[in-house]
């Protein structure tokens, strides 16, 4: 009797221990194949926790219905709180989201204006004479902080400008944009749109819209371009060659003429030469191009480069030609009168710099003499392709 | 009672014996899978010797070699391998389209893929079958290959298949996410994902499985070749979501057209400078041309 149930006994326990073991097995199999190919996803279905960028979404979404339940209160209501600036999750201007832009003809104008900005060379190409776009340094559509967002521009004006001396209204400002930046007196209409032109109208659309609840008049955070402290070393375009090889080059080239795509468009933009801005677009200061670097390039790597090295780029980009301030009146007016009268500030303008008297504006012809000297002098990283 | 005991230890040893060799028998399993199946999304220990020297430019010098380099000589190479490596075909396919975590090579620069060869030598990029196939490669033969892949044009053989959300996937493609500070792809690899120059390849018609891989492995550590580190950034700053939704979106897209590897520069500068006379208005209308 007691042997029997002994042997039971064991036999149970061998098998006990048996299934134990094979049970182990199996488990250990399968944890191990999880864990080596990443199968969790699939066990778990897809991950739940909310990423930083949903996040920084639901505080965009939630800003701008609080700003329209706010105006209802107060439209109602003259003691409710007025309302207030919507804000993202890093504390600045939040600005509508694509879906707030309205179904009627004032939405059809924002969606123009919005075109126009992301892509001028296709749809204002009359008016513009290089290869650049609005949103090649107002990034992500005049959206960004810091980019010199439009939100923050389009309830300063009108507004008294030292450059022209006079009340800029938006229209005056973005001709301004068209006249320099884009370097509309190469442009085939030969100039920025004319006053009360459509293109003025459908951009201000976009900017007024993109602006919906910002305050009138207000020094918004993340206007503009911000300035880099000057630092002791100044800023030296000798210097800056270096930076430029080593962070800006592979997209916009080691001749800094941008790259296109195989669709014959340009993805990075030309920083200098023929067709860039000219000599009379703010980005030509050495210190608006230190501020706009510093805060947005490389693109995806914002402030990666130090002070030092922002302005010194910022004086490379620079130190070449590009075509002539457009207020020397087709060269009537002669480089040294005009940095007399327009070029007190942190330029090279009419300096001699890679063999050339700067501000003399450049033309395609001129550019392609110019690359060539460089090629045989051996000068400078251009030639380093 | 004695011998129960002892029984019941001697049972525990073989239990513990046995589990931790099948624990053995399932970890050297797995690495053997591992060689086959390339490229994990894991980082145990492995990293890359990425130095911080590594040149930015690198892609349009290689881009140059590729441009000179003899297509013909490494044709036997694709097709059929020789005693030192595989054929590329063999895993890339007859028309270098891929597929899984193979990726496309079909339409890609020619300066890209000349550089991934060389990272894979220097272990900048970490792949064990690409590392093995890599050994067997000469300069010339990688400068080649780049050459013979770029120009190849194969239609789209990927679709989305990691159940990602495409409108999310668009969104990032075309305008990025700001505020984690990723810019588009399209703002680097072109309007329709391309491809741009020698250092930014096509994404569209990418196998999502690869494309998602690879972010994971910027993230992790097995890939550390990017330019200025500017793959690294944007990986980092994406979800196991957009990642997965990124992926299945560029999969969605038409393949890029095959790549004729841009003519030696020296030859075209040669050719400007004697029809010198004609210089200005050709140049005047190249200007306006790049307008339309």
């Amino acid at each position: 009797m007691t042997d029997d149930k002994n042997s039971r006994m064991k036999r149970s326990t061998k098998r006990r221990f048996a299934y134990a073991s094979v049970g182990a097995i199996v488990l250990f199999a399968a944890g191990s194949l999880i864990a080596n190919y990443n199968l969790l996803l699939y066990v778990t279905g897809p991950e739940k926790q909310e990423s930083q960028a949903e996040k920084n979404a639901q505080v965009a979404r939630q800003a701008r219905q609080e700003l329209v339940e706010q105006r209802k209160a107060w439209q109602d209501d003259p003691k409710a709180d007025a309302p207030r600036p919507p804000t993202d999750s890093a504390g600045y201007f939040q600005p509508p989201l694509d879906n707030e832009i309205p179904d009627d003809e004032f939405g059809e104008s924002v969606r123009r204006g919005r075109e126009i900005f992301l892509n001028p060379g296709t749809n204002a190409r009359a008016f513009v004479g290089n290869d650049l776009a609005c949103a090649n340094c107002h990034l992500n559509g005049g959206r960004r902080a810091h980019s010199a967002p439009m939100w923050a521009a389009a309830n300063n004006y009108p507004a008294y400008r030292g450059k022209n001396k006079m009340i800029n209204t938006m229209e005056d400002r973005i001709n301004g944009c068209f006249t320099y930046s884009m370097d509309a007196q190469d442009s085939p209409s030969g100039d920025a749109p004319p006053p009360g032109h459509q293109v003025y109208k459908d951009l201000q659309s976009y900017f007024y819209w993109l602006g919906d609840g910002a305050p009138l008049n207000e020094d918004m955070p993340g206007r503009g371009f911000p300035t880099p402290d000057e630092t002791e070393l100044g800023y030296d375009w000798q210097r800056g060659e270096e930076v430029f090889v080593n962070n800006c080059a592979v997209c916009h080239g080691a001749d800094g003429q941008g790259q296109k795509d195989l669709n014959g468009r340009y993805i990075f933009p030309p920083l200098w030469g023929p067709h860039s801005f000219n000599w009379g677009a703010g980005m030509h200061r050495v210190n608006t191009a230190a501020g706009f670097i510093k805060a947005n390039m490389p693109l995806g790597k914002p402030y990666s480069l130090s002070d030092q090295e922002a302005w010194d780029v910022a004086a490379y980009i620079n130190s070449f030609p590009r075509p002539a301030d457009p207020r020397q009146a087709d060269g009537k007016m002669s480089v040294e009168e005009s940095k007399e009268q327009y070029h007190q500030h942190m330029d090279y303008y009419g300096e001699t710099l890679h063999g050339i008297k700067l501000g003399e504006g450049t033309t395609p012809e001129r550019w392609e003499r110019f690359v060539k000297s460089q090629q045989t002098a051996g000068m400078s990283a251009m030639n380093q392709q | 009672m004695r011998s129960f005991k002892t029984t019941n230890r001697r049972w525990m040893a073989y239990a513990v014996l046995l589990i931790v060799g099948s624990g053995l028998a399932a970890t050297s399993w797995s690495q053997d899978q591992d060689e086959d199946a390339g490229e994990r999304t894991d980082s145990e220990s492995l990293t890359t010797k990425a130095d911080s020297l590594e040149k930015p430019l690198a892609a349009m010098h290689y881009g140059r070699i590729a441009a000179n380099a003899d297509v013909k000589s490494i044709e036997p190479l694709i097709g059929i391998g020789t005693d030192k490596t595989w054929a590329c075909a063999s895993c890339h396919g007859d028309h270098g389209q891929g597929a899984q975590t193979v990726p496309r090579l079909a339409g890609l620069p020619a300066g890209y893929i000349t550089k991934q060869l060389h990272d894979y030598a220097n272990e900048r990029r970490l792949n064990a079958n690409m590392q093995y196939v890599v050994e067997g490669l000469t300069d010339e033969q990688m400068a080649a290959l780049g050459k013979y892949y770029a120009q190849l044009e194969s239609p789209s053989n990927a679709k989305p298949d990691l159940s990602g959300d495409l409108d999310r996937g668009r969104e990032l493609a075309l305008q990025g996410d700001w505020s984690v500070e990723v810019p588009a792809c399209y703002s680097c690899h072109g309007s329709s994902a391309w491809g741009v120059g020698q250092a930014f390849p096509a994404l569209a018609a990418q196998h999502p499985s690869y494309t998602y891989t690879q972010l994971a492995n910027w993230k992790n550590g097995r890939r550390a070749n990017s330019p200025i580190n500017l793959m690294h950034s944007v990986a980092m700053a994406l979800s196991e979501n957009d990642m997965r939704s990124v992926a299945d979106y560029l999969a969605t897209l038409p393949a890029p057209p095959g790549q004729q590897t841009e003519p030696d520069t020296s030859a075209l500068e040669a050719r400007s400078t004697s029809t010198d006379a004609a210089g200005p208005s050709q140049s005047r209308q190249q200007g306006s041309a790049d307008h339309d």
